[in-house]
């Protein structure tokens, strides 16, 4: 097994073993984030996928200095292809302006969580469905803000959107992940009692 | 930087930290044969039937030139048509005399030869009568290899010109042409048609004998120096011989960049200039090459359809007192407004003139094996082009937006610097097998460097039969 940086040397030159070890090693971490935005298998595979010819392309631009992560930057190619990609299949305005009113913000603060430590229990596959099944909007917002750690500025400059949008879209996407979270819970609990 | 934390926000986090899912295998291979096209294509074109025999040729020529160098270092056992050879008269203390080619027409009788004639004094003298007799089982070899001392330089030479023995005699009166150089004796024999060197050294002495009637007969204007016993020497004192060759060549040119090898045919006729080791070869060929026009295609990808509204009528339902539409639809195809690119390559066959100017130097001429280098241009005209495999390009349902020829270095006139190694066998006095590893080094003013399908510096190995007149 090739280091990280034999692999970046040896993907350089196009070696084809070494593109093989490349895509053996990052893309499932690289499709799984793919599928977190996409929502479906095939498109998740379709953004994979120019996601690594971007990175082919642009992986004589990588820094290889020491605090540089070689993940990192293949994670932050992934997102920017599935942002792409999702405004070129989404023709109107992804978001739908909302301003969030303020003391729905502050219940969402305040609501019991306790039922969060049911959903430990909910297999990845239950919870990553829970996001697939967000709309589109809501979606990239919370993958942005809580997966890549976007604020809600720099999620309103890449989704051309104000601010207030951004946070309403998190707040909605929130209450829906969480409505779903207990379905799930009261599921797994009525069929534990059986 | 984000403030608002929230227990949602980490259960997911947490859930999902290392989520890992295996693509399927379709989306891995896709991506392999995108990213590394090159290295398949270059094992697909290696298998190619041509290639291969090419590459079989090229063997059997590898073959041939092995084993005719080592039948060069190792004689033949002698064969029941030798003839014995004649005792050596010597009516003084006759030197040792040795063969200049210790080859076929050694006779089985030498083991006797040498007590006979060793002396270590070098003064000699040829007996009136001589006798030599040899043995060939390829009529170029006429050459006598066991000379006898003989006063007066009269001798016979017997050849066995084939299996058939027939044996030729041969009464030669030879006359003194040179001799004696400082310190080395050296004198030539001869009556005009043969020839007679004898060197004599302080310990002993050796003689060449050449037939030259059977040269006259037989040679070319290419000197054939494979029945010599040593090679030309550089600067030789006769004039330049020349000589026509007609070829055949294949030529396997290693181009990787333009995603495949290039097997090359080439048929024509060669002019040969040759002085001593030198030579400078000219002629006019046709090249037939099996090369890749590349194309660059231009697509958008099909998203899907959906079904399109065209129009909406409305009839009153006076039983119901309402409006009840009817739809008129019609399927809309939708695709992608993003460009992508793709390549795909047709099969083509190239016809070229050729013209090559090399000039050349052997560096060992053992027998029948010559070894020597080659420097020189080639230039290749471009005479047409036809399509040997046309291969559709499918492109489903995407919007094709233009399809662009990539720039290919077979299709325009060539022009190239040549550096061969050139190991050549003589099979026979007409027919010479030929390898040459060699590099060319494109020289076109139209070449453009930028392009990633052109490659300025071609490896190739060429095989090559000649007949030599």
């Amino acid at each position: 097994m090739l280091s990280e940086k034999a692999l970046i040397h040896e993907v350089k030159k196009r070696n084809r073993k070494a593109l093989e070890e490349l895509h053996n090693r990052y893309a499932p971490v690289l499709m799984g984030l793919s599928l977190r935005y996409c929502a479906n298998r095939l498109d998740a595979e379709d953004v994979l996928h120019d996601a690594f010819i971007k990175i082919l392309s642009g992986i004589n631009s990588f820094d290889e200095r020491p605090n540089s992560s070689f993940e990192g930057w293949l994670k932050r190619i992934t997102v920017n292809t599935a942002l792409n990609f999702i405004r070129s299949k989404t023709k109107t305005n992804l978001l739908v302006s909302v301003n969030p009113m303020v003391e729905d913000l502050q219940e969402e603060q305040t609501a019991d969580d306790s039922f969060l430590k049911m959903g430990e229990f909910l297999t990845k596959d239950i919870i990553l469905q829970m996001i697939c099944e967000l709309p589109d909007g809501y979606r990239t917002v919370f993958n942005m803000f809580v997966f890549e750690e976007f604020s809600h500025k720099e999620i309103a400059s890449e989704l051309n959107c104000t601010e207030n949008t951004s946070k309403s879209q998190l707040f909605k996407a929130r209450s829906i992940l969480k409505r779903k979270i207990l379905e799930k819970v009261d599921k797994q609990m009525i069929e534990s009692e059986f | 930087m984000k403030k608002d934390t929230n227990s949602v926000d980490d259960f997911f986090r947490k859930s999902l930290q290392d989520l890992r899912i295996t693509p399927s295998e379709a989306a891995r291979g896709r991506f392999l044969d995108e990213a590394a096209p090159a290295a398949t294509g270059i094992w697909q074109s290696i298998f190619r039937w041509q290639n291969m025999l090419a590459a079989a040729v090229i063997l059997s020529a590898s073959v041939v030139l092995y084993f005719g160098f080592f039948n060069n270092e190792v004689a033949p056992a002698p064969t029941a048509t030798e003839t014995k050879t004649p005792a050596l008269s010597s009516d003084n203390s006759a030197p040792e005399i040795n063969a200049s080619t210790p080859d076929k027409t050694e006779t089985q009788s030498n083991s006797e030869v040498p007590q006979s004639i060793t002396q270590s004094k070098p003064a000699f003298k040829f007996s009136k009568e001589s006798e030599t007799k040899v043995n060939s089982t390829n009529k170029e070899e006429h050459i006598s290899k066991q000379i006898e001392t003989f006063s007066n330089p009269v001798f016979k030479s017997t050849v066995v010109a084939n299996e058939e023995i027939a044996l030729q005699e041969k009464k030669v009166v030879l006359s003194v042409i040179s001799s004696t150089a400082a310190g080395v004796n050296e004198t030539d024999y001869t009556d005009g048609k043969h020839h007679l060197t004898a060197v004599e050294a302080q310990t002993d002495s050796i003689f060449n004998l050449k037939d030259t009637t059977e040269l006259e007969e037989d040679l070319t204007d290419i000197p054939d120096h494979s029945d010599q016993g040593k090679p030309l020497p550089l600067l030789p004192k006769s004039p330049p011989a020349f000589g026509f060759t007609p070829f055949l060549h294949y030529s396997l040119d290693w181009n990787p960049k333009n995603d495949g090898n290039t097997l090359v045919h080439s048929l024509g006729l060669e002019g040969k200039i040759i002085y001593g080791r030198f030579s400078l070869t000219s002629g006019l060929g046709v090249t037939s090459s099996i090369a890749y026009s590349n194309y660059e295609v231009g697509y958008n990808d099909y998203l899907g359809s959906y079904q399109k509204l065209d129009s909406i009528t409305f009839a009153y339902d006076q039983k119901r007192y309402n409006l009840v539409p009817t739809y008129y639809m019609s399927e809309s195809k939708v695709w992608d407004s993003v460009l992508k690119l793709d390549t795909y390559q047709e099969e083509m066959k190239y016809n070229h003139l050729r013209i090559p100017v090399m000039a050349g130097f052997d560096i060992i001429q053992r027998g029948k094996f010559v070894v020597g280098l080659k420097i020189g241009v080639e230039m290749l005209f471009y005479l047409k082009s036809n399509t040997v495999a046309e291969y559709e390009y499918n492109s489903g349902q995407n919007k094709l937006v233009g399809i662009n020829q990539l720039p290919d270095a077979y299709a325009r006139n060539n022009f190239w610097f040549m550096a061969n190694i050139s190991a050549a066998y003589n099979l026979n006095k007409r027919i010479v097998f030929e390898i040459e590893p060699h590099i060319k080094y494109l020289l076109n003013p139209d070449k453009t460097s930028a392009s990633p399908a052109q490659q300025e510096v071609i490896p190739a190995l060429r095989s090559s039969i000649k007949l030599k007149f």
